[in-house]
């Protein structure tokens, strides 16, 4: 595998360790979360593996260059449409819970609207430039924030704030039956991977999905699954771990680096993950747009300056709905929504796949 | 072309733009911001059920050279919760009170039962208060204790937050208790809090950190002595700074311990699963720091079994009390949680075999050397 599929697979997770995950996860810690994320775990690693191998045959080629070579319109459009929705509401779950965090935390006394209108520029310009720079800056923002951001994680496992009775509690529970909601979350976890459904385009090498990968991305997948939902478990205790908001705010803010450069470790970990964030909604968003834009088909409309018209548009509706939801989601809404998000993406996941079985055996043919 | 550099330019006035909108420290400027260093929490004397609220505020001084001692504020109030009073408080003050560097909360000895939980709810759900805040009781009240203004105290400094968290000071007679921990132990089933206890002398400039409370629902909360303090930090927290006085005869010896190590396992009783006895591994290690008479190095094993009886007494002692009156300070309940499957009944079949429970303690101390002397 390229090795920006593994940095869109790790944006991904980390983004995530701060979203909504945490707390579905804790919200069905005594209905069979455990034995739950161990079966996704699984089944994560077989997406990835099933992804990269049916884009196998197609080195350099986004999907919607894909679907149109060897699939009828009909199905074509829709297909993008509901993929580039999907796409779009992925990203805007994440901004939605960063906005909501950065007013809780950081700046309690700004208003919402200028910290939307933070955020605005910086995205937008993320969305319009061109997919290969994308790439180039998910690089950078790794270089800079990731290892600092794995050292945190890193010294969390041996902060002694942690208290690991509270994780073997939560260990006893591993006989319950599992949950299918703990089961699509922990799916999305993996879904960074299919971001390459549009940045395929720029991989020009063949990718291969082996041993070493499968273990690579299964050793990735359960680091970031114990981290995410054990450490705030240790901190902040089993018993009433499902009544905290953002568990993952509260753990770092219970962490204290006792000759750090800062003792409270929440607001450098809060800029760390945010950047990282920052970042997936980006890409996020730049998928759904390129999805959107092959699904209009806008290279055939004979119009001036179409690109950047349809960028324009793009961006407007983008914006206005983001804006909309943001002033008007509660936080158990969100909560809500991000469930109910959360439960379609393995069957998304499951119909791509099939999807592209389709197309490989037809491109053989 | 050109509507591409024009769209970076409007990009390049909007990032700009937004510099405009920002003056420093989320819009109040840090001259405009009262720095709460502690607070303190009072029962009310003339609301029923109520708190009274005290706020140690830091005051700011041009230089550090210009002040010999730190110089505090002190707002009180009483409301019928916590964030009433404080929200009430501001109305007392020209400039807005922060709470976000605010890293000691005290809270009368008499407060700390069950009800504990609601009025440290405040302080969990407001985002800007830290986690690794220090909680302790206070006693006569937390108000006395929050004006005592030590001589050690340096300017620029507030002595109460010095005494915990192992940054200065470091005995193992002072508890550490955040925030967060206080939290998470009320909430947890089997394991009970507890709380350093400060106190004051009779000159009131000195603060004593040297007892602990465990808190539980009971209105007067048990408090543990010195000793009990002493072996509740260094078996639980493996704090250092250890050190022991073992008298056998006219021998007087003072064993200076560097670490000390606590491990324990249930014994289940035959048929039921309940536990029966709780078999408890105790390993120091150490050196003598003191004698009043003159030492052989090989008579090292004799100074470990005789310090080890002795220990073993005091383990013992201080276990049984805890178990009379139904505490869990060591967390025993959780652990058991933690080493069975989980079933329904878990929680209750311990509660019922905690008070009959069996103590098997072993205490190994090995000393390592006589210090620099024989």
């Amino acid at each position: 595998m390229s090795r920006f599929v593994y940095f869109l697979l790790i944006s991904n997770m980390i983004a995530n360790l701060i979203a909504a995950s945490p707390r579905i996860f804790f919200a069905k810690s005594e209905e069979g979360a455990i034995i739950t994320m161990i079966i996704a775990l699984f089944f994560g690693v077989f997406m990835n593996w099933a992804l990269i191998t049916s884009f196998k045959a197609f080195p350099g080629k986004s999907l919607p260059q894909i679907l149109s070579l060897y699939l009828s319109k009909w199905i074509t459009i829709p297909v993008l449409i509901i993929l580039g929705v999907i796409w779009y509401v992925s990203g805007l779950q994440t901004l939605i819970t960063y906005i909501d965090i950065l007013l809780r935390f950081l700046t309690p006394e700004m208003s919402v609207y200028l910290v939307i209108a933070m955020f605005i520029p910086v995205i937008t310009f993320g969305i319009i430039m061109q997919s290969r720079n994308i790439l180039f800056t998910l690089e950078l923002v790794f270089v800079l924030a990731v290892p600092a951001a794995a050292y945190y994680v890193v010294k969390l496992y041996f902060a002694e704030q942690v208290s690991w009775d509270h994780v073997a509690i939560a260990m006893t529970f591993i006989d319950n039956p599992p949950d299918y909601t703990v089961f699509s979350t922990t799916t999305y976890l993996f879904a960074g991977t299919f971001d390459i459904i549009i940045f395929n385009s720029l991989l020009k090498k063949k990718m291969t999905f082996g041993i070493k990968q499968a273990l690579i991305v299964f050793i990735l997948g359960a680091f970031a699954l114990f981290t995410t939902y054990f450490i705030p478990i240790g901190v902040l205790g089993f018993d009433q771990v499902e009544s905290t908001l953002y568990p993952w705010i509260l753990t770092s803010d219970s962490i204290r680096m006792k000759f750090g450069v800062i003792e409270r470790v929440i607001f450098i970990f809060l800029l760390l993950f945010l950047a990282i964030a920052f970042l997936n909604i980006t890409i996020h968003w730049h998928v759904a747009c390129k999805l959107f834009q092959s699904a209009f088909d806008i290279e055939q409309l004979k119009i001036k300056w179409r690109e950047k018209i349809s960028l324009v548009i793009m961006v407007v509706v983008f914006w206005s709905i983001a804006i909309y939801t943001t002033l008007k989601v509660t936080e158990y809404d969100l909560f809500l929504f991000s469930r109910y998000y959360f439960n379609f993406i393995p069957i998304v996941m499951t119909a791509l796949i099939s999807l592209m079985l389709v197309v490989n055996r037809r491109a053989k043919s | 072309m050109k509507f591409l550099s024009m769209s970076k330019w409007f990009m390049v006035v909007l990032c700009m733009s937004g510099v405009l909108l920002q003056y420093g420290c989320a819009f109040k400027d840090i001259d405009k911001r009262l720095f709460v260093s502690a607070i303190g929490i009072d029962p009310a004397e003339n609301v029923e059920n109520g708190y009274k609220v005290t706020l140690k505020v830091a005051l700011p001084f041009g230089a550090i050279k210009d002040s010999e001692r730190p110089s505090f504020a002190y707002l009180s109030r009483e409301g019928q919760s916590i964030g009433e009073a404080i929200r009430m408080l501001e109305t007392h003050v020209d400039k807005v009170l922060e709470l976000g560097h605010m890293k000691t909360i005290i809270v009368h000895e008499k407060l700390l039962r069950d009800d504990m939980q609601s009025f440290m709810d405040y302080f969990i759900r407001r985002g800007d208060i830290q986690l690794i805040a220090y909680v302790a009781g206070a006693r006569p009240s937390a108000e006395t204790i929050l004006k005592v203004e030590p001589n050690t105290e340096a300017p620029a400094s507030v002595a109460l937050i010095n005494f915990f968290g192992a940054t200065a000071n470091d005995s193992p007679y002072v508890v550490t208790t955040y925030l967060f921990q206080l939290r998470r132990d009320i909430l947890a089933d089997g394991i009970n809090p507890v709380l350093p206890l400060i106190e004051t002398n009779a000159g009131g400039d000195e603060l004593i950190v040297n007892n602990s409370v465990v808190v539980d629902g009971r209105e007067d909360p048990a408090v543990l002595s010195t000793i009990e303090t002493k072996y509740f930090n260094s078996l639980l927290k493996d704090s250092t700074g250890f050190t022991y006085l073992v008298k056998e005869g006219s021998l007087k010896l003072l064993l200076n311990f560097s670490q000390s190590k606590m491990t324990y396992q249930f014994v289940p009783s035959k048929g039921s699963g309940a536990p029966r006895a709780i078999d408890m591994h105790i390993v120091m290690k150490g050196t003598i720091g003191e004698a009043n008479k003159d030492l052989s190095i090989a008579k090292l094993d004799d100074y470990n079994s005789l310090a080890s009886k002795d220990v073993k007494q005091r383990v013992m002692h201080f276990l049984t009390k805890m178990q009379e009156e139904n505490l869990d300070p060591f967390g025993f309940g959780l652990r058991y949680r933690a080493t069975r499957l989980h079933t329904e009944d878990i929680f209750t079949t311990w509660q019922k075999a905690y008070p009959d429970i069996e103590f098997k303690v072993t205490v190994d101390v090995k000393l390592q050397g006589t210090g620099s002397i024989e």
